[in-house]
């Protein structure tokens, strides 16, 4: 099998994996990494579609629906003077909304939404390999220590725009996680506790160690593992 | 069996789970239409051609696949009728920016605009196959393409996604 082949079918559905293909990605290191990428993006695929389509919310396009008005003009510009301004009370009424509730930490806002949204990475599931590890791992940059605890989840997911790598650590104080947010600077250690997650924003040289468990967790304790065991590279 | 009683129960049963399916139906819409209005007109006609045809369906397990069949070919019979206008993506954007906060869902933003993006011929097949839950022979026997086409037509879209959705070129 070519590697021509052996992307045509990772392509079409990055699960399968049929023989001919098992066999041609023993082989292959670069299909291997590119099968590795698309579970990625199928995962994200998946989400996304289970998520209502952005579309446009407008009156009915049928073909041969024109849009009409039958109402008189003036009526029609001072209705729109009322929605204007309902809209500008409404505009306001929103942003003060969002200044009360607004999250004390977006950042940790949104490591906690992007766990939330990967239940199965708490699974005690067999320990990730040393070398798909260390490709997660040497894809943002960062080095971690041999003798850390073991990770049995790591993914590279997309956060904020960019590509992060996402750990789970099994200790035996139990599982949390790491996100590494290369060239996120915070001025300094940051806890946080929502959405039934806690922990702890540390910054490091060169980031940021977003760490977290589910529930109240001992977050210094976990956040000098991570100090300990990982660093980003030059 | 005396079938002039047991008929209706059974209208009744098939009209309760078409309008179960009905949300499902509709997403599913929505992803190939990118308007609502347009979506909602389509799961509807879809929907009165199905319970016309109702006695056509023997398996009642796979009603879910039949209907989203259905709703498939609607709106592409809407599209031979006559051309939909093009739906404006940088309104929906606008839109999805406010909408996005609240839904916490801003990393996926880029990736469901790069879903709508993506041309009938890629998209269709994709959204069968993750939505519907079709097999590539199935696909394949729906859209008249041979499975190595449907093959290379949904390595494309997920291909096109993948370089849209930042990912180094192969």
């Amino acid at each position: 099998m070519t590697c021509e082949d052996a992307r045509v079918l990772i392509g079409s559905d990055p699960h399968a994996l049929p023989a001919g293909l098992a066999g041609h990605l023993a082989s292959c290191a670069a299909c291997t990494r590119y099968r590795e990428e698309m579970l990625v993006l199928e995962r994200d695929l998946r989400r996304a579609l289970t998520l209502p389509a952005p579309v446009r919310e407008s009156g009915s396009r049928r073909p041969g629906a024109a849009l009409r008005s039958t109402r008189p003009a003036r009526r029609f510009a001072s209705e729109s003077r009322w929605a204007l301004a309902a809209s500008v009370l409404l505009m306001a009424a929103a942003a003060l909304l969002l200044l009360v509730l607004r999250p004390t930490d977006t950042l940790a806002r949104d490591v906690v939404q992007h766990v939330a949204n990967e239940p199965e990475s708490w699974s005690a599931g067999p320990q990730v390999p040393d070398a798909g590890l260390a490709r997660v791992l040497a894809r943002a940059g960062v080095a971690r220590a041999h003798d850390a605890d073991p990770v049995t989840y790591a993914q590279t997911c997309r956060f904020r725009g960019g590509w992060v790598p996402h750990l789970v650590v099994h200790t035996a104080q139990g599982p949390y996680t790491v996100m590494v947010l290369r060239g996120t600077q915070i001025s300094g250690r940051r806890y946080f506790n929502e959405g039934g997650y806690s922990g702890v924003l540390l910054p490091a040289k060169g980031g940021t160690f977003a760490v977290l468990g589910r529930g109240s967790m001992n977050a210094d304790a976990a956040a000098n593992d991570v100090t300990r065991s990982l660093r980003f590279l030059p | 069996m005396d079938e002039s009683r047991t008929a209706p129960g059974l209208h009744l049963s098939q009209a309760r789970l078409y309008e179960e399916l009905r949300p499902e139906l509709v997403a599913f819409a929505c992803w190939l239409t990118a308007d609502r209005a347009v979506a909602e007109d389509v799961v509807q006609e879809a929907l009165l051609r199905a319970w016309k045809s109702r006695d056509a369906l023997k398996d009642p397990a796979a009603v879910k696949g039949w209907l989203l069949t259905i709703v498939r070919r609607e709106h592409a019979r809407l599209y031979e009728r006559k051309r939909l206008e093009t739906i404006d993506l940088q309104e929906i954007i606008s839109r999805e920016d406010s909408q996005l906060a609240v839904e916490g869902e801003g990393e996926l933003m880029g990736l469901r605009l790069a879903i709508l993006k993506l041309p009938d011929e890629y998209r269709v097949p994709l959204l069968m196959q993750v939505l519907g839950g079709f097999t590539t022979e199935e696909i394949a026997r729906e859209l008249e393409l041979s499975v190595p086409a449907v093959l290379t037509r949904l390595f494309r879209a997920r291909n096109k996604l993948r370089s849209i959705y930042g990912l180094d070129a192969p």
